[in-house]
């Protein structure tokens, strides 16, 4: 995204960058403030509610917010942050939800033990997509490859029958085990877990944003020749950046497999990575209550349009749309812009 | 607007909603509908949720039915799956959330299907669903709730083959198909009875879902020996593979069908040499039962739709749900959904169509077998009930 | 054998076509504008539709299809002026109001046309003999008319006032302006331009496959594979491109898995982002 040809990048002031760089404390003092202060409000209804909710609907409910949650605010890294176009999150997604799936049939091993080969193996291909690709300046190169590599995922899932159960998918019976006096087999505890995998998302974002390697990333996105021309190593920054957020998107994919007790190739599909990337977005890209806002809007407003049945499709794509075209910051910046003025002074 | 405007409106309002409850003098049985309203798999559950509607308005406009000594009317309750299998675990649940919900209908593809029927066997609601992979699921322990009103394609596929041999004459086939767990299935169920029918499958090819350029995998069975070609279950695709296959040239020219419509080969017909299908209910193209010229016109009426080989499904739920109040009536219950699926389980049922549930929760049904043949259109009836 | 493969050849180069006119729209749009259209596909779509309705009310398939292609560039012209004038540039914005214009089109497609396949009756049926090869005559007047469509296509970019106009904004958008190229029209007739071509691909595709609400992912998927393999913004890049993906999944799904068909395109892709970074010519940029 470096030099690319028009104003859309230049409209964002540079001196927006410092306030961020005095890092975490610095900017609790200033008007980002009430955004965090709104974003963990969200994010606290968002866990609440289904948490003390006794239907099993509002659970559910909370359940698929917080997967998608996970995988706006995991992509938000690579995305947000570093500025590079990620397309294989659903692949990665699938990926998780496959591999854990797999070893605990074929290896009789726990849900729990099923998690770091699962982690491992998603971080392994990230790299090995990674490397080749984030050499590149720019983020063209990197989004190709990624959405190719995420359909080729999801075309060897479907053909490859022994392993995978081929298009027709695989049914699931486990569900994880007790763990710490904890019933997370009950579908409260698989929200716990979803949940609990969110606010950890959200903090090793956020512990991210605030760190030097953070700081980092937003120089690369700002402008790669200069980034490393300080001194930062941009194709490892960016590699760590995209490893975590693969790593994210696999462990919400062990989570998925048994919230829904079916997988099949179809949860792979490039249609649902774009959406992740409209998510990210509508909520306000690189920040961290961005990614919150995108998950309650793509995913909740649905939900609340009930009424119009076939067309509430076609009234979010226009909300998508209004958006992106009156409020290109998203969300978040929308949000931003309205408390502005009352904070008086502060810039 | 004014205030006292507003607050007539308001007033007539909660009024017309207060109103029914206080009038009726009948009671209320909700349904739940639930299926991909809106993706790629709303060509399928679009129709099913239409028939499920109708059969309810119609019900309700005839004053509802009658249990014991209690009058019941429908209301329905709908779900849209949006064709993905996580938010369509997300819909039946809240569909389950709503307590009075004991009777559940619809989805008629696997990917959405599956979590759908898992949720509603656990919650121990009857769930008469359609799609491939609830073969593996009916009749199994814990899911005796579950019915399918689809015929399984053992059943439908015991008649099917040895009229294929016979009506086609052939020796040799091969089949292409989508590479998806209806064709598994199908495979599966469709070689072994060839055989036994003294038909050689020469070559079984399994295609990408979604494919449309069929010329290089149909190039695959040129040169084998082959007299038919047996092409899978979609309109879509059968009509594609037969129109190429007749562009691309030296395959055979008669083809098995395992869909329920003529449509694919129609526009060959003088170009082919036999298309044989399956007409897993009434014959609606070209409709000879009085009874199912009237539901056609009812039906376009009530959706302002035209026929298409997708209303079939329609059909079958617009009978599912007559079938359900017959098996409330003789259980005698609205709440017990476990006494009116051991009620469907069994029954026989002469509506539209001619339909039955075997003990395990399996449709069973009258099908008619459509040929076509020297530019004639026939129909072989199939008693399979 | 031979007559085999020589066969295989042909029908991915039939298809080729199709996939190269769609990439034309997609590569022009993209590389030379800077505007991500992911909703490129629902041009295809409501092109088809457009060549559909047109025939069944008794148009004709030509009349229908020039019916597409005039309704798609209006089509274009006006979500350039609505949408994407705004989003200039900005890919991530690009990519985010496609992503809406794509629910919004699919959506309201599905619930009007209804979602059931739609096939439309080609101009020509049947099949020619060339020497030893059969040939599906349709087929070979797409394969035809796509070929002219990019050939007249490129005399424009070489020849015409408009097309060089287009060039020099490629190469350098300030000093085309500066030269007096006015880079918003330019823009606009870009735009213009490549939805017309995806109305002519959806006319195109509507006579040889069925019509749906969800037809247009598959030209879109193979459109940006495509764009991306001739190097982004290379016109005969897209082209040649579209030509070898016809003929790679033609092969493919004849000799290999038919299963697998759209995967031979990814992993040419991925072959050729790693081997050939710039795309097939070196002409397009890897850096955008």
């Amino acid at each position: 995204m470096t030099d690319m040809p028009d104003l859309a990048t230049a409209s964002v002031p540079p001196a927006k960058a410092p306030t961020a760089w005095r890092g975490w404390l610095g900017s609790l003092a200033g008007r980002r403030t009430l955004l965090a202060v709104l974003g963990i409000a969200a994010l606290a209804v968002l866990l609440a509610v289904p948490a003390t909710a006794s239907s099993r609907y509002i659970v559910y409910l909370g359940t698929l917010l917080a997967l998608h949650g996970v995988l706006a605010v995991s992509l938000n890294i690579i995305m947000g942050f570093a500025g590079q176009f990620a397309l294989a999150h659903a692949a990665f997604y699938g990926l998780g939800a496959y591999t854990s799936a797999i070893l605990i049939r074929d290896f009789d091993l726990s849900f729990w033990a099923s998690l770091p080969p699962t982690a491992a193996a998603a971080a392994l291909l990230a790299a090995a997509i990674g490397y080749p690709s984030l050499r590149f300046t720019g983020g063209i190169h990197f989004a190709l490859i990624t959405f190719a590599f995420g359909e080729l995922i999801r075309l060897v899932t479907a053909n490859w029958h022994d392993l995978t159960g081929g298009p027709q998918g695989m049914q699931l019976g486990f569900s994880p085990e007790p763990l710490l006096g904890i019933d997370f087999g009950s579908t409260r505890g698989i929200y716990a877990l979803a949940a609990g995998l969110l606010v950890i998302s959200l903090a090793i974002a956020a512990a991210i944003r605030f760190s030097r390697f953070g700081r980092s990333l937003v120089a690369i996105r700002e402008d790669e020749v200069l980034a490393s021309s300080l001194g930062i190593n941009v194709t490892a920054n960016k590699m760590a950046a995209f490893v975590i957020t693969s790593v994210l998107a696999a462990l919400a994919g062990t989570i998925y497999g048994p919230f829904v007790g079916f997988i099949s190739p179809e949860m792979m599909s490039a249609s649902d990575s774009i959406s992740v990337v409209g998510m990210l977005i509508v909520g306000g890209l690189g920040t961290l209550a961005g990614p919150i806002f995108g998950t309650l809007i793509f995913m909740g407003l649905p939900e609340l349009l009930r009424v119009a049945k076939l067309y509430r499709l076609v009234i979010l794509g226009l909300i998508i749309i209004a958006v992106v075209l009156f409020a290109p910051k998203g969300v978040a910046g929308v949000i931003d812009r309205l408390i502005r003025p009352k904070r008086g002074g502060a810039r | 607007m004014n205030i006292g405007r507003l607050l007539s409106i308001i007033a007539s309002a909660s009024l017309a909603l207060w109103a029914p409850g206080a009038l009726a003098q009948t009671d209320t049985v909700k349904l739940g509908v639930i299926g991909s309203l809106t993706g790629p798999h709303s060509g399928w559950d679009v129709p099913a949720s239409d028939g499920v509607q109708m059969a309810v308005s119609e019900i309700n406009a005839a004053g509802g039915f009658k249990v014991g000594d209690k009058t019941y009317k429908f209301s329905v309750v709908q779900e849209d799956t949006q064709s993905k299998p996580d938010i369509a675990a997300t819909a039946a649940q809240k569909l389950l959330s709503d307590e009075d919900i004991r009777f559940v209908m619809g989805v008629l593809t696997s990917t959405p299907g599956v979590p759908v029927a898992n949720q509603m066997a656990r919650a121990k609601v009857l769930y008469v669903g359609g799609f491939t992979a609830m073969d593996g699921l009916v009749g199994t322990k814990g899911k005796e709730l579950l019915l399918r009103a689809l015929d399984t394609d053992e059943t439908a596929a015991k008649g099917f083959v040895p009229a294929a041999a016979k009506e086609l004459g052939l020796k040799r086939v091969g089949m292409l198909l989508p590479n998806d767990d209806v064709s598994k299935s199908i495979v599966k169920i469709y070689e072994p009875l060839f055989k036994q029918n003294g038909i050689e499958v020469g070559l079984v090819e399994l295609f990408q879902p979604g494919t449309t350029d069929f010329a290089p995998v149909l190039r695959k069975f040129q040169n084998q020996g082959l007299d038919g070609l047996f092409i899978g279950y979609s309109d879509p695709d059968a009509e594609a593979i037969i129109r190429q296959s007749l562009e691309i040239g030296g395959l055979p020219t008669k083809f098995v069908y395992r869909g329920g419509s003529s449509q694919p080969a129609a526009k060959y017909a003088d170009k082919i040499d036999g298309f044989l299908w399956q007409i897993l209910t009434r014959d609606l193209a070209n409709p000879s039962d009085d009874k199912v010229k009237d539901w056609i016109l009812r039906y376009k009426a009530f959706t302002k739709k035209e026929v298409t080989p997708q209303t079939y499904w329609a059909l079958t739920f617009y009978d599912t749900v007559f079938m359900l109040v017959k098996a409330m009536q003789e259980a005698g219950t609205v709440t017990d959904p476990a006494a009116v699926a051991a009620k469907l389980k069994g029954m026989a049922y002469d509506g539209v169509r001619r339909m039955s549930y075997n003990g395990e929760g399996r449709a069973i049904t009258d099908i008619d077998i459509g040929v076509l043949k020297g530019g004639k259109v026939y129909s072989i009836p199939q008693k399979i009930l | 054998m031979g007559l085999d493969i020589a066969q295989t050849l042909i029908d991915g180069l039939m298809v080729g076509g199709l996939y190269a006119t769609v990439a034309l729209g997609i590569t022009l749009v993209f590389g030379l504008v800077g505007i991500l259209n992911f909703a490129h596909g629902q041009s295809v779509m409501l092109g088809a539709y457009v060549t559909f309705f047109g025939v069944q009310a008794g148009l004709g398939f030509w009349l229908s299809a020039a019916l597409a292609v005039l309704a798609m560039a209006a089509f274009g012209a006006i979500l350039e002026q609505l949408v994407f004038r705004r989003t200039l540039g900005d890919h991530m914005a690009g990519l985010a109001v496609s992503l809406g214009l794509i629910m919004v089109i699919e959506n309201l497609a599905a619930a009007t046309f209804s979602p059931d396949p739609r096939f439309v009756d080609p101009p020509v049926s049947g099949s020619i003999m060339v020497g030893p090869l059969q040939l599906s005559s349709q087929r070979l007047l797409v394969l035809a008319i796509s070929t002219a469509l990019i050939g007249g296509f490129y005399l424009f970019l070489q020849r015409a006032t408009l097309g060089k106009a287009i060039r020099a904004m490629a190469q350098n958008r300030q000093g085309a302006a500066l030269v007096g190229v006015r880079v918003s029209l330019v823009s606009r007739t870009i735009f213009t331009i490549g939805s017309a071509l995806a109305g002519a691909a959806g006319a195109l595709y509507a006579s040889l496959f069925a019509v749906t609400p969800y037809m247009g992912n598959t030209p879109l998927t193979k459109g940006f594979i495509l764009a991306a393999l001739g190097g982004l913004g290379s016109v005969p890049g897209a082209i040649a491109a579209g030509f070898l993906l016809g003929i790679a999944e033609s092969f493919g799904s004849r000799y290999l898995s038919a299963s697998f068909r759209d995967g031979y395109g990814f992993i040419l892709l991925i072959l050729a982002l790693l081997f050939l970074p710039t795309g097939l010519f070196g002409a397009g940029k890897a850096r955008v």
